[in-house]
């Protein structure tokens, strides 16, 4: 499903600092995790997942390292930074606030509980 | 080398996804290692993507579905970019705003400094012809003596050192040796003499100026250093001729040395009219001299007076020709809009502003002075200056001419102006103060040949015709002082103090007396002094 970019926009960086909260990941595994654990319904344009990284990176959310992967080849993992564990935190209370208050508008029918 | 070397690097990626990582790379326009992170990023990134493909067709096709979810290259390359830079660390972001700042304001300046450097100047007043012009008054060349007094110039010997060095001041001090040295030095400047009385025979002296190649004016035929040597070896001559009583010429030779530092006053450059005022100084100087030593007629001493009193009245500095050349600067500094405004250009700038960060603050902020603004500050300044020459009291003009410096605000960008103003000032009444005690002592000396006495005091001296104005002294704001003790008469000028010394001689630093000094002490006419004599109770 292609959600709107804008829409989108927003939610992104929670899900990435999200699924590397639970451990450190390449690019293309993440992009992978992701799909995998969103069924393929949050599937971040891979055009904006590097970009995504490095601007969280910049923001020191996450932290970027090369090593070698078990396969021998080298990546560039990507781990959650403690001052990104605080911004997750902050914005999984606002998600919650924000999906409690789009339940309030839309009804049951549109956010299921 | 480089294609074996991207090949390894590419690995075994289809060539539409290599192709697609170069085209990001390459745009990215970014530095080389940042590139490089990002290249082998992507390269991991489609290896990883493509590692489960049995055959290069599905490579092919699977590269070219994840190309197209990464989108355009460019986009993908700008946004790698933004990212990547916002990744820099503090010091690197201080450095790179700090010398984009910098860069802004080199820019800014040249844009500035081509603002004040494109504008054209108009060059409408030839101001060296109006100059020539100014100086002249219509005269026929005939009358000048310039050319002439040149002539003479060129053909006077110098002073001998040991004579400059010395403080001797009459032939009667010299020793044989020296003397001898003297008559030989006189006799080779014969000719230099006689062309010098060629000289003074026509009437007027004026220069001839031209415009240099730095736009400057330059007083093209004049040899200033030259004329004071010709007046110190007349000086000489007349001290000489008086010594060997051989007064008649004394006199006329002090006539002509008066009358060629005179001739120079009143027109031309300010320097040109202080060499004036310095050998008249030397002819006062000279006449002082022979007063006191020698005992001339009364037509002797009436002639000296006559010549003096003379040219009492004329102009003795006139700073035109500075003026013009203010103005000519002004003109060749300062764009022209055809209705007298403009703005400043090149060294036009000296008027933006007090001083250099002055000037720079304004020129950077384009606060400059209007060519018409700055003309009616030259007209102020000049016509003040002018003014100020005229002042008789001297206290009165010393302040009168603080406040020209300060209220004119040209004057604080000319830095030259108010000295040479200043000097010229103390200069000329100096001189105008000393012309007044030679006119009176001469007048005093014609009386008491005449009375066998002195005069009870100088308005007996005026009102029995000696003298044709009671004298002034500029640093009393009234007349000269005179006191007649017994058989003998004192005449002074409270002198550069403005106090009144009883008459006391003033002592210069080596404690040697001075006429003119600026410590203490009047400025004595008579008796006359010199560092060789006691100075108390003479005549």
């Amino acid at each position: 499903m292609k959600f709107e970019r804008e829409l989108l926009k927003g939610i992104a960086p929670v899900v990435v600092l999200e699924i590397l909260s639970r451990g450190r990941m390449y690019g293309y595994e993440l992009s992978e995790a992701i799909n995998a654990k969103s069924q393929n319904v949050l599937t971040l344009g891979q055009g904006t997942l590097y970009p995504l990284l490095y601007n969280l990176e910049a923001q020191k959310l996450v932290r970027g390292r090369w090593e070698t992967a078990p396969s021998g080849r080298k990546r560039r993992y990507y781990s959650i930074t403690s001052k990104g564990k605080e911004r997750l935190d902050a914005d999984k209370v606002q998600l919650a606030d924000l999906f409690r208050a789009l339940k309030l508008v839309f009804g049951t029918s549109i956010i299921p509980a | 080398m480089t294609d074996k070397n991207n090949k390894n690097l590419f690995g075994n990626l289809p060539d539409c996804a290599a192709d697609y990582i170069r085209l990001v790379i390459k745009k990215m326009r970014w530095r080389k290692k940042v590139r490089a992170d990002v290249q082998a990023e992507l390269i991991a990134h489609f290896e990883d993507a493509l590692k489960g493909c049995k055959n290069e067709e599905e490579k092919e096709k699977l590269a070219k579905e994840i190309i197209s979810e990464f989108g355009d290259a460019k986009m993908l390359a700008v946004l790698a970019r933004r990212a990547k830079k916002r990744c820099r660390p503090l010091w690197q972001k201080v450095l790179i705003h700090s010398l984009q700042a910098l860069g802004i304001i080199i820019l800014y300046i040249e844009i500035c400094a081509g603002y004040i450097s494109i504008g054209k100047p108009n060059i409408s007043v030839n101001y060296a012809e109006w100059l020539n012009n100014y100086v002249r008054h219509g005269r026929d060349e005939s009358l000048n003596c310039t050319p002439i007094l040149n002539e003479a110039a060129e053909l006077v010997i110098k002073m001998p050192e040991w004579l400059s060095d010395s403080n001797l001041i009459w032939p009667s001090d010299f020793n044989k040796t020296q003397l001898q040295e003297l008559e030989n030095w006189l006799a080779q400047n014969t000719a230099a003499f006689e062309a010098l009385r060629e000289a003074l025979d026509k009437p007027y002296y004026w220069g001839v100026y031209d415009v240099n190649v730095f736009n400057e004016f330059r007083p093209s035929s004049l040899r200033l250093s030259k004329y004071r040597s010709l007046a110190k070896a007349l000086n000489w001559k007349i001290r000489y001729s008086a010594y060997k009583n051989n007064i008649e010429e004394a006199v006329n030779n002090a006539i002509g040395l008066c009358s060629f530092g005179q001739k120079m006053q009143g027109d031309g450059f300010l320097v040109e009219q202080l060499v004036g005022i310095a050998i008249e100084a030397i002819g006062h100087s000279a006449i002082f001299e022979m007063l006191d030593r020698t005992t001339p007629t009364t037509e002797q001493l009436g002639k000296i007076q006559n010549f003096l009193q003379q040219h009492y009245n004329d102009t003795i500095i006139d700073i035109s020709a500075e003026k013009a050349c203010l103005y000519d600067f002004i003109q060749r500094n300062f764009t022209d809009d055809g209705k007298g405004s403009g703005r400043p250009v090149r060294q036009g700038l000296v008027f933006a502003g007090k001083n250099a960060p002055e000037i720079i603050f304004n020129a950077l902020t384009f606060n400059l002075p209007d060519k018409k603004e700055v003309i009616a500050q030259t007209d102020k300044l000049y016509d003040d200056l002018q003014r100020g020459f005229e002042i008789k009291n001297c206290k009165i003009r010393d302040e009168q001419y603080s406040r020209v410096v300060e209220n004119t605000p040209i004057v604080s960008r000319m830095t030259l102006v108010p000295a040479v103003g200043k000097v010229a000032t103390l200069i000329l009444w100096r001189l105008k103060t000393d012309r007044d005690g030679l006119i009176t002592t001469l007048a005093i000396l014609r009386y008491h040949i005449k009375n066998n006495s002195y005069p009870e005091s100088l308005d007996e001296l005026f009102q029995k015709g000696y003298i044709k104005q009671i004298p002034f002294d500029a640093y009393r704001n009234g007349p000269l002082t005179y006191r007649k003790p017994d058989d003998s008469f004192i005449l002074y000028s409270f002198g550069l103090d403005f106090d009144d010394d009883s008459g006391k001689i003033g002592l210069d630093e080596e404690g040697r007396p001075k006429k003119w000094n600026t410590k203490d002490g009047d400025a004595v006419f008579w008796p006359v002094i010199n560092p060789e004599k006691n100075v108390s109770g003479r005549k």
